[in-house]
């Protein structure tokens, strides 16, 4: 079944669970030793398949959590009632294998060479893809300045917030909690909405480039309120993971 | 099912192109409205997959994929892809969609091939492959997972595919807007 690589085309291949990592109750991040990893670019996802023992396969797209030439990984939000997400989350174990394959996407991408301010802004897992570019921008020792407005349900649904907490050298995260908020909150709280955005996100006249990632709904808001900012359209790029 | 948005069919996309599509320029044949493809509005219920317009919700790709085959309809599109930034593949045009050798004469001013210098289309295996005269032989070509691409012509659609009306009827699902 496999055959050689057609450039250009996407081939499924079979990768190693080599670590996982229990990011929240509900979230986990995987990582993944696939034979042939061309490397990808930060916002960038995969493709998983799951097959069934009666032939039925199941394929869900996953943003790639680490930066690019760091070890491959994806983090996982368990869904409930999903196809996909319970067995990647609760039931996977390292030293399993999983088919993917990728890296696939150019669009939701942010490159170092692009010198605008950055202005990320996720809803939930959307910060996945958030994730990958603030650790690409660290690792290849960028200096351009950056933003991450990332809203919650809760404080301990908050996914990577060891991580997202030691943030220095130009890049600034701003929390919002829209269900419950812990005793001393110092941040947000509620549903971002058009004043949160205008006193967080970078004024358009920096020449922002924004990435919004997220829930359908939360990116459509979010992105219309960035324009009405005053934010280009092409300035505005967004990535919508569908409902709740 | 709330819909998503292309950036999720980028896999689907490369399977059908062969190269990232993602980023690409489209154009509505409907508005006249232009966005890359990542920013369109995607409607995923297996088997088939609706892509439709951000600004008036017209139809404008659909993909259909039984027994390892991906049947495509771009008719809603006007254009598809940059030449200027070689994202569908530098150097290859198919100047006309495949289609079965009788419709051929019937079919020439489709939307999609009115715009021919936008339609750059590259696979791998067929280099520079040219598509100019509308009596082409019938093509398919096999992607590495064994699935044929079938570009359709407005009639050929209607026979495999159902008229765009009628496939937005039976793919749509009750909180998708018309």
């Amino acid at each position: 079944m496999e055959t050689t690589a057609v450039r250009g085309r996407l081939t499924w291949q079979t990768a190693a669970v080599t670590a996982i990592t229990r990011e929240t109750d509900a979230v986990s991040t995987i990582e993944l030793n696939p034979p042939d990893w061309p490397g990808h670019r930060a916002g960038q996802h995969l493709d998983v398949r799951l097959t069934a023992d009666d032939g039925y396969a199941a394929e869900r797209s996953y943003s790639i959590a680490s930066a690019p030439g760091e070890p491959l990984a994806i983090t996982v939000q368990r869904l409930e009632n999903g196809e996909v997400s319970p067995y990647l989350t609760e039931e996977l174990r390292v030293g399993d294998q999983l088919e993917l394959r990728g890296p696939i996407g150019g669009y939701f991408v942010w490159e170092p060479a692009d010198h605008s301010p950055v202005m990320l802004i996720a809803g939930g897992s959307g910060v996945v893809p958030l994730r990958s570019m603030l650790r690409h921008r660290q690792l290849v020792g960028s200096d351009v300045p950056a933003r991450l407005l990332y809203s919650s349900r809760t404080w301990p649904d908050v996914i990577y917030r060891g991580e997202l907490d030691h943030y220095r050298d130009g890049v600034r995260v701003i929390w919002t909690l829209t269900n419950s908020q812990p005793p001393g909150w110092t941040g947000y709280s509620g549903r971002v909405n058009a004043a949160m955005l205008t006193e967080t996100v970078w004024p358009a006249s920096e020449h922002p480039l924004a990435f919004i990632c997220g829930p359908t709904t939360f990116v459509e808001v979010v992105a219309e309120h960035l324009l009405g900012l005053g934010y280009p359209p092409e300035r505005v790029k967004t990535e919508r993971f569908g409902g709740k | 099912m709330d819909a998503v948005d292309g950036n999720a069919i980028g896999g689907l996309l490369i399977d059908v192109f062969g190269t990232e599509m993602t980023a690409a320029d489209s154009t509505c044949a409907t508005c006249g409205a232009g966005r890359p493809v990542a920013e369109l509005v995607v409607y995923q219920r297996a088997p088939g997959t609706v892509v439709r317009c951000r600004t008036c919700g017209s139809v404008l790709m659909v993909f259909v994929k039984a027994h390892d085959e991906v049947s495509i309809d771009l008719g809603g599109l006007a254009t598809l892809g940059d030449g200027e930034t070689g994202s569908m593949g530098a150097g290859r045009t198919w100047r006309q969609p495949w289609m079965p050798g009788d419709l051929a004469e019937t079919n020439t001013e489709g939307a999609i091939m009115s715009h021919e210098e936008s339609m750059q289309m590259g696979t791998p295996e067929e280099e520079s492959m040219q598509m100019g005269a509308p009596h082409e032989d019938p093509m398919m070509m096999g992607t590495p997972h064994e699935e044929s691409m079938q570009m359709g012509t407005p009639e050929e659609e209607s026979m495999s595919m159902g008229t765009p009306e009628e496939e937005s009827m039976t793919m749509r699902t009750p909180d998708e807007p018309m």
